[in-house]
C-alpha cells in the first residue's frame, strides 16, 4: 500500500524531472556494456571544441574555442585558442596549466576540483562515467543520443555544479557535449566537433613541465 | 572671502599627502570626474589574480543592465563561476559567490576595488580637485584613508587611482589604453600585502 502511495504521489514528478526530448533508458545494462566496449577501441582522441558560457539573467554568452586531446590511459589536454590562450594538461596525477602570464604544475590530488574534473573527463572517454562514486548518475535516451545526468554528491562540488549533463552519440558512443549547470541557472556547454579517433596523438602532447 | 579661503584650506589640508605636496592646490568643480567615469555596455576581461602564493585566472564580465545596475561576473576559463556582484549608485549586492571566496574581508576588498573602477556618481561628487600642471588630482578624505583619482588635464581618462592611510599608499589602480568606454588594461596592486589583479580587455 505504501509503495502504491509512493508511486501515485511521485509519478508525475518523475515525469516532469525527465529532460525534454528524452525518456528513461530501456536497457541500462546493454548501454553500459556497449559504452565500455566502444571506449576500449579508442586509444586517442583529437577534437576541436566550442565552449559557450550562458549567463542567463544577464542574457550574455561567452564563447571560446580550442582543441581537445586524449590518450590512454590517463592523459587529457584542453587548449583554448580563442578569444584567449589557456592550456590545461592532465597527465595521470599531474596537472599543468599555462595562461597568458604563468605556467604552473601541481598534483591533482592536492586539488579536489581538478581531481574530479579529471576523473569525469577520463571516465567519459573510457566508458566508465556511470561508475564515478562522487556523482549519482541517471541515464536517458532519445533516438539519436544517450544523456548521462550526473549530480554531485560532494559538498565542495555542489558549490560549483548543480549537475553535469553528458550527451553521447548513439552511433559511436562518443561524447558530443558536456553541459555543466550551476545553482543560479547558468550553464557552460562544451561541444566537441571534428572528432578524430586513434590518430597521431603522442605523449609529447601531454608533457607536464 | 575669508570663510571661503578657510574652507579651502581645511579641505586641502585633509588631502595634503606626500604625493600631492609638490603640486599647486586649487579647488575647482569635479565635472572632470563625471567625464572620465567608464561608459561601457558590456566588456570582457582576461583576468590574472595573484594573491599571496596563489595564481588564479579567468574571465571577468562587466555589464551595464537596463535597470542601471552594473554586474561584475568572474568565471574561470572552463566556465565555473567564482562570483557575481551587482553594483548600483548606492548599493552593492552579492548575487553569488563560491564558498572559498565568500569571506567578509575578501568581498569587502573586491567591492572596494570595483566601486573605485566603476566610479559611483554620488561618491565622485564628494571628491575635491587639486589642479596640477600635467595631471589632475582629486581627493576624498575618509576617516581612515584618503582616495585619489588622477586624470589627464583634458579630463579624457583616469590614469591612476590611489588610496593611502595618510602616510603609505595602500592600493594603486593604474589604467592603460581605452576601448569600449573603459581602459583596455587595468592593474590593481595592493601595497600592504601580496594581492595583484590584471584585467586585459578581450574582443569577443
Amino acid at each position: 500500500m505504501r509503495n502504491y502511495f509512493f508511486l501515485i504521489f511521485f509519478y508525475p514528478v518523475v515525469l516532469l524531472a525527465q529532460p525534454k526530448g528524452f525518456t528513461g533508458i530501456k536497457d541500462l545494462v546493454s548501454f553500459k556494456n556497449k559504452f565500455a566496449a566502444a571506449s576500449k577501441s579508442v586509444n586517442t582522441i583529437k577534437s576541436d571544441f566550442i565552449q559557450e558560457k550562458n549567463l542567463s539573467v544577464l542574457s550574455e554568452k561567452i564563447k571560446s574555442k580550442g582543441v581537445f586531446m586524449f590518450k590512454k590511459q590517463n592523459m587529457a589536454r584542453m587548449e583554448y585558442i580563442s578569444p584567449f590562450k589557456y592550456l590545461l594538461i592532465i597527465n595521470g596525477d599531474k596537472v599543468f596549466i599555462k595562461d597568458a602570464q604563468k605556467s604552473n604544475s601541481f598534483s591533482s590530488s592536492n586539488n579536489k576540483m581538478f581531481e574530479n574534473i579529471n576523473k569525469i573527463m577520463i571516465d567519459c572517454v573510457q566508458g566508465t562515467a556511470l561508475e564515478n562514486k562522487n556523482f549519482t548518475c541517471v541515464v536517458y535516451e532519445n533516438d539519436k543520443l544517450y544523456l548521462l545526468e550526473l549530480s554531485p554528491k560532494l559538498k565542495a562540488f555542489k558549490d560549483l555544479f548543480k549537475k553535469i549533463d553528458i550527451y553521447i552519440d548513439k552511433k559511436d558512443y562518443t561524447v558530443n557535449n558536456f553541459d555543466m549547470s550551476d545553482a543560479s541557472g547558468d550553464n557552460t556547454v562544451i561541444t566537441f566537433i571534428n572528432k578524430q579517433f586513434n590518430t597521431n596523438v603522442t605523449d609529447a602532447d601531454f608533457t607536464v613541465k | 572671502m575669508r570663510t571661503l579661503l578657510l574652507s579651502s584650506l581645511i579641505i586641502l589640508y585633509g588631502c595634503s599627502q606626500k604625493i600631492a605636496d609638490s603640486f599647486a592646490q586649487t579647488v575647482v568643480n569635479n565635472s572632470c570626474l563625471v567625464n572620465v567615469k567608464p561608459k561601457f555596455e558590456t566588456v570582457l576581461f582576461n583576468t590574472q589574480v595573484d594573491i599571496t602564493s596563489h595564481h588564479l585566472t579567468g574571465l571577468l564580465l562587466m555589464k551595464k543592465m537596463q535597470d542601471d545596475t552594473t554586474r561584475v561576473v568572474f568565471t574561470n576559463e572552463m566556465g565555473i563561476k567564482y562570483f557575481d556582484f551587482e553594483f548600483t549608485e548606492n548599493n552593492f549586492r552579492v548575487i553569488s559567490c563560491i564558498r572559498k571566496l565568500n569571506k567578509k574581508i575578501a568581498i569587502n576588498q573586491l567591492k572596494k576595488i570595483f566601486s573605485l573602477i566603476l566610479m559611483n556618481k554620488t561618491e565622485i561628487n564628494s571628491y575635491q580637485l587639486i589642479k596640477t600642471g600635467t595631471t589632475k588630482y582629486f581627493c576624498l578624505n575618509g576617516e581612515k584613508e584618503q582616495t585619489y583619482y588622477i586624470t589627464d588635464t583634458n579630463c579624457t581618462k583616469v590614469m591612476l587611482i590611489e588610496t593611502t592611510d595618510g602616510e603609505k599608499k595602500k592600493i594603486i589602480i593604474s589604467f592603460d589604453g581605452q576601448k569600449n568606454g573603459i581602459a583596455e588594461d587595468i592593474f590593481i596592486n595592493y601595497k600592504t600585502f601580496k594581492f595583484d589583479i590584471h584585467l586585459k580587455q578581450i574582443e569577443r
